[in-house]
């Protein structure tokens, strides 16, 4: 059955589908809730269909869709409005009667009767749960009319508390992406679902010999249910998990120090002192969102307390490595000898650590001093500070953490250890990987089922697992693509996003959170677990699939111990109340008594957890493990650290915050947003550092050819500050080539290139994320890099000024400067009185503001991508990025200092200032940006003819203007479905229009809105700009300036806050405060 | 010390002989003589060089209207426009062409009212380029707009959607000042052109012409009456043109002076982009005048003296216009504002450094060379120096535009701007647009004030204020100024 209808499908509908018009609020709607939830039969007869010709299944209709679009729909794209869709939803309900027989056994409700709870056009919002390689981010999902516009952290979940990240963020384009794989594909050819069944018949049978499953890593209950009843059914097969980013150190080094699997939980909020081994928590963790927020929290200088200290020793400038106080550039493999270097420094400071090390000879005298000042640190604060190795350094750097942590008595204060057996993982999923691609090549493999993941692409590139999968007979590969996986499958079977099926995960502290489908799925997707069921039911006789819904029913009913019989697991939860405000906060006993009484104690848990988003009492138990006896090999002496030889040259493999291990590489969003550091977008390339460039004679945008253990690849160099003297980095996740048409699609579109070049061809089977006695040679060629900054064209008076200007625009001081002088960064420009040409207004009740903490910004830029979500801000492509016309209305902005080779490194976040004297009002002949009575710049789209003079005039450079139509791809029959994430609530821009931050502006009207309703004031902090939401650290607050208690007002009266260019009189609303660091004196020179 | 005679003024006219004045003609044409010279020109099959030319400026033209229906299909986008540089050859085309426009009424008005008779061969000339230039800058703001359909928006026109432009903004009195001097210049053209339009009617041998040089003589007869209004209604409008050559060009560099940006915010603009104006404005007069007067023999008429009296008029708004640059300098570093004092560094030594100094070499060092008679009477080397002129005072716009852009106060938008093929090819056309119409005006109107110009012909004063005689004549109506 193939079915990319819909329309009129009411009964399970939760949004309708691409060829609908997508601002209908006719789309039929029922809550997500009971979605999906009831058995399907696959019988055609049961499906509302179209036309007769679905119904018979005719040849015509078969090659309709195929097509992707039906000629009637796709051609006419823009044509199908809401007096069309009625007509079609008419049709179709008047000749579902036809189907006879019965049907699924939820409520069907035309939108001329709306469901009981849904106003059109008011979002609603559902907490769910989005896991990457085991962990899942606690999310909370806007709805509009049952379409998902929006991710967010889920606020009630400790480890988000409503922060989120950059790909979380990022998730909703990839829903709506046209190149989803929209059906199951059999040798390339098209094909069904129940033709798979049939193969499945065939195919697991008997003991399970021959046949392997490889997944990623996954902390599902369900999963990990319907995994152990397969493993029963097919004792023989092989399970192998495998993540394109490895964790195998993490692991293994746990295993190491306590002889058993345990998960460690950074407790930062606690920690006066931070050590990070080359580890990037801020940035590439699991839980750098929980971390991010306790680190900041525990960094505020007003806080009464002694705000933390960070050392980062590290290869790459990271985001972690641009917060400290202290960073040391060391090559990765060097990093052993320096925290064993830390260690005997510990000895001699008294800290009694187990077992013994081997010497850490022939480090340089500053990085033994830096290792000895660290250990006095240490020692210093006991039971307060952290050690912290990072995922790519080897077990041993781990295991010498863990072991420093115990002997420093953080075990239980700043780290916590949790039992997490449940869901551990296989220690080494390389070897597992290796061993399965062995007898893969052998032969030994007939069926080979890929459940997710896309190993052909993201395995290191010396294993050649793509010439082993050849020879595998059945390849079966479950995903949301056609990816280089997909491609070479006999059986591609096309998944449901996260979004839109059920399912279930552990947050990285353990506690489930039952994922709940959003809208139906837009392609006749299947979850991993939904399929398992199918190949489980295939191994048996009369075998029957089960849903999503069942099974994860089935594997709550387990965790929460509630039992329930088959037909409650079943059934769907009737849509008779309300499920956003159904489950009132407050007492459980009040909640209890309004559920209806039909309710028994496993419905009420059920829905309970999904109003909360996580399941109470599943958090991992946290344990006192004890260090373990442990060898660590003998380090070799470290290469000279102002010597860079070729061929002696450290290539370091890091993750990308936006492409994890390539999965998000066809997501626009995240391809466009700059990385922090560098600032590029839509490309990795080589780092480099200053000196170790000059001294290979490398420069920007040259090409160069990488060779490492006879694998090779070209990749474009990139000078970068703060890259460790030998050392080379190169991002992880670039370099698809069947992404799709955004991250690269070699075969289906020639014109699309690919963007970024791909690691893993040079990755070997090392554990660790780098590999030593690489090789670079010049090809002589060049290629363009798209970077968001002046970084190619800049000459030493350039250079002079940035430098002079960037302590003005980011002000920063230490502690000692703050304690001394608090008001310091108020003096650091000196202006004359300023006297303004104009009267200044005069406001009326309210006068919004905001303030930002450099001190707690990490540059992570979820709050670039949540306002690209938030206020459809359009993506523009690399050729116009390298014209400067990124659209983007904020921006982080971040400035070098000192030393190129270790520099002190400042990230603002800059976005419209909503100046009170705002220059850009004056300028425009039009009236098209004006002042509102709450002090905010409005910008009036329809007024805006595009002189581009309120540009030119605004100091800060964060207007953006639409140089081209530049949602011109909407009009593309195969887009349609991207105009469904869209915000109802924001104008989609038109070509020839400034636009602009509005500080959210929608979100300030419907907040007046309501308190207005209500007949009350709005509170502070109840309006929350998406920037503001996203941010882990809360680094960025709004709100009302003329209450003297918000929040933002007490922010602004500290004596470090600041205006950017105040010197103008400009009077912006947006305020800054300095940037403090907390500097060991014995380090500063 | 009369030393030099009459025929050797006559012959070269640029001689400086205190005790006399110097022939504004260098030959002795009768009336008639010089209504064939000009008349005959708009009659006569157009020569060789004339078809060549049109035919290329006009593919110019074609070019422009080309890339204008482009962009406004496309979006701003298909020129090299971007944040932070989202003025740039846009907007120095329009300055620039602004600037060439200046020359015709400081000629036909200023001059004029200070009884400058030298301007008698040259003002048609110069108004008609004045004309053309204003179309090329007014098309520009016109198209730059993201929204160019809606760019009427920018004039008060009472509608039904309550609109009202925004009076605190400088564009918005561009509008009216390059709008008031478009129409005054126009009229005045025209108006000066009756006279002469009637000759052509009254000589036309064709139907069509006459008809049509007709209409826009309004039937003038020449009458006393016609005279004696024509002549008052000239003055008044000479002396309505007359401070809208110093309103414009302030008026345009308003758009950067009232602007915050380093680089732009500064009290000089008005008068220095006045100076530049009248600069490129002559240079560009010099530059149409030299190949016409030779293509149509024209050069009794358009004499080496005129010729020269322009260069000293470049030489002397040159120097203004260096002193300009020189004092930016100072007062950037006079006012111990960092901002400031970078965006003029960042112009001489950063990335755009070739500009600028493309600028000062063509416009401050390159008219130094007309200190010498001999440099300034020769036409090949005026002719190179007056498109060295017209050269640098485009980069002047550019310069004055881009580089203050393009590193504004946050060093993170920082960036480098780089023109488009479109940019090109539109600049290309607005000059391919110019001279079509210039040609045009070549072909079919007449190029000099034939009317005017007899007026300071000596046999207008035969029976004069003086004793009679060629020599005498001359000598009342000179071309030198008092």
């Amino acid at each position: 059955m193939k079915t990319v209808t819909i329309v009129a499908k009411a009964d399970e509908t939760t949004a309708d589908s691409p060829m609908t018009d997508d601002r209908s609020p006719m789309a039929d709607g029922q809550l997500p809730i009971a979605a999906n939830e009831a058995p399907k039969t696959d019988d055609r007869a049961n499906q509302f269909w179209r036309s007769m010709s679905e119904l018979e299944g005719t040849a015509e209709f078969d090659a309709a869709l195929a097509r992707e679009f039906g000629t009637d729909v796709g051609d006419k794209s823009s044509g199908v409005n809401r007096r069309h869709f009625v007509q079609i939803m008419g049709a179709s309900l008047a000749l579902a009667g036809a189907s006879g027989c019965r049907w699924d056994k939820d409520n069907i409700h035309s939108f001329t009767r709306s469901p009981q709870s849904h106003t059109p056009g008011k979002p609603k919002y559902f907490a769910s749960a989005y896991e990457t390689d085991g962990v899942a981010q606690p999310v909370m999902v806007t709805s509009y009319d049952y379409r998902p516009i929006k991710v967010d952290g889920n606020p009630k979940h400790p480890m988000s508390l409503g922060a989120s990240d950059i790909t979380t963020q990022g998730t909703i384009l990839e829903l709506y992406d046209p190149d989803r794989s929209k059906r199951v594909l059999a040798d390339g050819k098209e094909s069904s679902w129940d033709a798979f069944k049939a193969f499945a018949k065939q195919a697991f049978k008997g003991n399970g010999a021959g046949i392997a499953f490889l997944t990623g890593s996954t902390s599902s209950p369900s999963f990990l249910a319907a995994a152990a009843e397969l493993k029963q059914k097919l004792p023989q097969a092989t399970w192998v998990t495998f993540d394109g980013i490895s964790r195998d150190n993490v692991r293994q080094g746990a295993l190491a120090a306590f002889g058993k699997p345990v998960r460690t939980m950074l407790e930062l909020a606690n920690a006066r002192v931070i050590l990070s081994l080359d580890d990037d928590f801020l940035g590439a963790h699991p839980a750098h969102v929980k971390y991010s927020r306790d680190w900041a929290a525990a960094r505020r200088p007003e806080q009464g307390h002694d705000m933390s200290r960070m050392y980062v020793v590290e290869s790459r400038l990271s985001n972690t490595g641009g917060c400290a106080d202290h960073r040391l550039p060391l090559r990765s493999r060097d990093v052993k000898g320096f925290a064993l270097a830390v260690e005997q420094a510990l000895r001699q400071s008294g800290v009694s650590l187990e077992g013994t090390s081997p010497q850490a000879a022939g480090l340089d005298a500053d990085v033994t001093k830096f290792a000895q000042t660290v250990a006095r640190d240490l020692a210093a604060h006991k039971g307060a500070c952290v050690v912290t190795a990072g995922a790519g350094q080897p077990a041993e750097v781990h295991a010498i953490a863990h072991r420093m942590n115990v002997a420093l008595g953080n075990a239980g204060k700043t780290v916590s250890y949790l039992d997490h057996s449940d869901v551990s993982q296989e220690p080494n999923q390389m070897m597992s990987l290796a061993r399965l691609i062995d007898s893969m090549g052998k032969g030994q493999v007939e069926t080979l089922v890929i459940l997710g993941g896309n190993p052909v692409y993201n395995a290191p590139g010396a294993l050649q697992f793509a010439q082993a999968y050849a020879k595998v007979k059945n390849r079966v590969h479950l995903s949301d693509a056609i990816d280089e996986t997909s491609k070479t499958a006999t059986w591609h079977l096309n998944a449901a996003h996260w979004l839109e099926t059920w399912g279930d995960s552990r947050a990285y502290d353990g506690t489930v959170i039952v994922q709940q489908p959003m809208i139906r799925p837009l392609y006749d997707g299947k979850s991993a677990i939904e399929v398992m069921s199918m190949i489980s039911a295939a191994t048996e006789e009369n075998g029957v699939a089960e849903n999503g819904y069942t099974l994860v029913r089935r594997a709550f009913g387990k965790l929460t111990g509630l039992a329930a019989d088959d037909k409650t697991l079943t059934t769907a939860l009737s849509d008779d109340y309300d499920s956003q405000g159904a489950i009132p906060e407050g007492s459980s006993a009040a909640a209890d008594a309004k559920l209806p009484v039909l309710f028994g104690s496993f419905d009420r848990a059920w829905r309970q957890s999904l109003f909360d988003g996580v399941v109470n009492g599943t958090s991992f138990s946290k344990i006192s493990p004890s260090i373990q006896q442990f060898s660590i090999s003998a380090v070799d002496a470290p290469a000279a650290r102002t010597q860079a030889a070729n061929g002696e040259l450290e290539l370091t493999f890091y993750v990308d915050s936006r492409m994890g291990d390539g999965r998000h590489s066809n997501n626009a969003w995240l391809q466009e947003t700059p990385d922090f550091m560098t600032k590029l977008t839509w490309d990795n390339a080589l780092l480099v550092g200053p000196a170790t460039a000059k001294a290979l004679s490398l420069e920007d945008e040259g090409m160069v050819k990488l060779s490492v253990n006879g694998r090779e690849l070209t990749v474009p160099v990139l000078v970068q500050p703060g890259q460790a003297m030998g050392s080379l980095a190169l991002a992880m996740g670039y370099g698809r080539t069947a992404a799709g048409r955004v991250g690269g699609w070699m075969e289906r579109e020639l014109d699309h290139t690919v963007a970024g070049f791909d690691a893993n061809v040079l990755r070997g089977t090392e554990t660790v994320a780098f590999v030593a006695g690489v090789k670079v040679a010049a090809t002589g060629e060049t290629f363009k890099l798209a970077t968001t900054v002046d970084h190619f064209l800049i000459d030493q008076g350039g250079i002079a000024e940035r430098e002079r200007r960037g302590g003005e625009i980011i002000r920063m001081g230490t502690v000692e400067e703050y304690t001394h002088e608090p008001d310091f960064a108020k003096h650091m420009v000196h202006h004359p009185p300023l006297e303004s040409l104009f009267n200044e207004w005069e406001y009326g009740q309210r006068r919004w503001g905001m303030a930002i903490d450099l001190t707690s910004c990490t540059g992570c830029s979820a709050c670039v991508v949540a306002c690209t979500a938030e206020n459809n801000v359009p993506v523009v492509g690399k050729e116009q990025v390298l014209r400067n016309r990124e659209m983007h209305w904020i921006r982080i902005d971040r400035y070098f200092r000192g030393d190129p080779e270790n520099p002190q490194l400042g990230a603002q976040p800059m976005l419209c200032q909503q100046c009170e004297n705002a220059p850009c009002e004056q300028v425009c002949p039009v009236g098209a940006t004006i002042h509102s009575s709450e002090g905010l710049n409005d910008m009036v789209y329809n007024r805006c003819i595009g002189t581009r003079y309120c540009s030119n005039n605004c100091p800060y450079k964060v207007r953006r203007f639409n140089y081209f139509n530049f949602h011109e791809d909407l009009k593309d029959g195969r887009n349609e479905v991207k105009k469904m994430m869209n915000n109802p609530e924001v104008t989609v821009r038109f070509r020839g229009v400034m636009e602009k931050c509005t500080y959210c502006v929608q979100r300030i009207q419907n907040t007046k809105i309501v308190a207005k309703n209500e007949k009350r004031p709005i509170k502070d902090g109840e309006i929350v700009p998406a920037c503001a939401q996203a941010c882990a650290t809360d680094a960025i607050v709004f709100g009302d300036l003329s209450d003297p208690s918000s929040r933002v007002s007490k922010l602004k009266k500290l004596p470090r806050n600041y205006d950017v260019l105040a010197e103008l009189n400009i009077k912006p609303r947006t305020s800054y405060l300095a940037k403090i660091t907390n500097p060991n004196g014995g380090l500063v020179s | 010390m009369s030393a030099v005679s009459h025929a050797e003024m006559m012959r070269d006219n640029t001689i400086d002989d205190p005790t006399q004045r110097a022939p504004l003609l260098t030959d002795d044409s009768s009336f008639g003589d010089v209504t064939q010279a000009v008349a005959g020109v708009a009659e006569a099959k157009p020569p060789i060089g004339w078809l060549l030319g049109f035919g290329v400026a006009a593919c110019g033209a074609l070019m422009l209207v080309s890339c204008i229906g482009w962009l406004i299909w496309m979006g701003v986008g298909v020129w090299g426009n971007m944040t932070p540089v989202a003025w740039a050859w846009d907007i120095t085309n329009f300055v620039f062409w602004v600037g060439i426009g200046h020359a015709g009424t400081l000629i036909s008005a200023v001059l004029f009212l200070m009884r400058q008779k030298w301007r008698m061969s040259i003002n048609r000339f110069a108004e008609a380029m004045t004309i053309f230039a204003v179309i090329c800058a007014a098309i520009f703001p016109g198209i730059h707009v993201g929204r160019a359909w809606l760019a009427y928006w920018l004039f008060p026109i009472p509608n039904q959607m309550q609109m009202w432009p925004q009076f605190r903004s400088p564009l918005l009195w561009d509008v009216f000042a390059v709008g008031t001097y478009a129409t005054t210049s126009i009229v005045f053209w025209y108006f000066g052109m009756i006279p002469d339009l009637a000759t052509l009617r009254d000589r036309a041998k064709s139907k069509v012409a006459k008809i049509g040089y007709a209409i826009f003589a309004l039937g003038w007869t020449g009458s006393a009456r016609h005279w004696h209004r024509y002549e008052r209604a000239y003055l008044l409008l000479a002396g309505l043109a007359t401070p809208l050559v110093l309103s414009v060009h302030s008026v345009v560099s308003f758009d950067f002076a009232v602007a915050q940006l380093p680089g732009w915010h500064t009290t000089i603009f008005p008068p220095y982009f006045v100076a530049g104006a009248i600069f490129s404005g002559f240079a560009m007069v010099n530059t149409l005048a030299i190949p016409a007067r030779a293509i149509f023999k024209l050069e009794h008429l358009i004499t080496m003296r005129h010729l020269e009296n322009m260069n000293k008029v470049i030489l002397a708004t040159g120097m203004m216009v260096g002193y300009a640059y020189a004092m930016e300098f100072f007062t950037a570093w006079y006012s111990g504002n960092p901002q400031e004092v970078f965006a003029f560094t960042n112009r001489a030594f950063g990335p755009y450094w070739w500009a600028y100094w493309t600028m000062v070499s063509c416009n401050v060092i390159s008219p130094q060379f007309f200190w010498f008679k001999k440099l300034r009477t020769s036409i090949p080397v005026m002719f190179v120096l007056c498109i060295f002129v017209n050269i640098g005072m485009w980069f002047e716009r550019f310069v004055i535009t881009v580089t203050s852009l393009h590193r504004d106060a946050l060093p993170s938008s920082w960036a480098y701007y780089q023109p488009t093929h479109i940019d090109i090819m539109m600049l290309i056309g607005s000059f391919g647009l110019f001279f079509t119409l210039f040609f045009l005006f070549l072909k079919f109107l007449p190029i000099i004030a034939i009317a005017e110009m007899k007026t300071v012909m000596p046999q207008a004063h035969a029976h004069g204020d003086h004793h009679g005689g060629p020599a005498t004549a001359a000598h009342a109506h000179t071309a030198g100024s008092h």
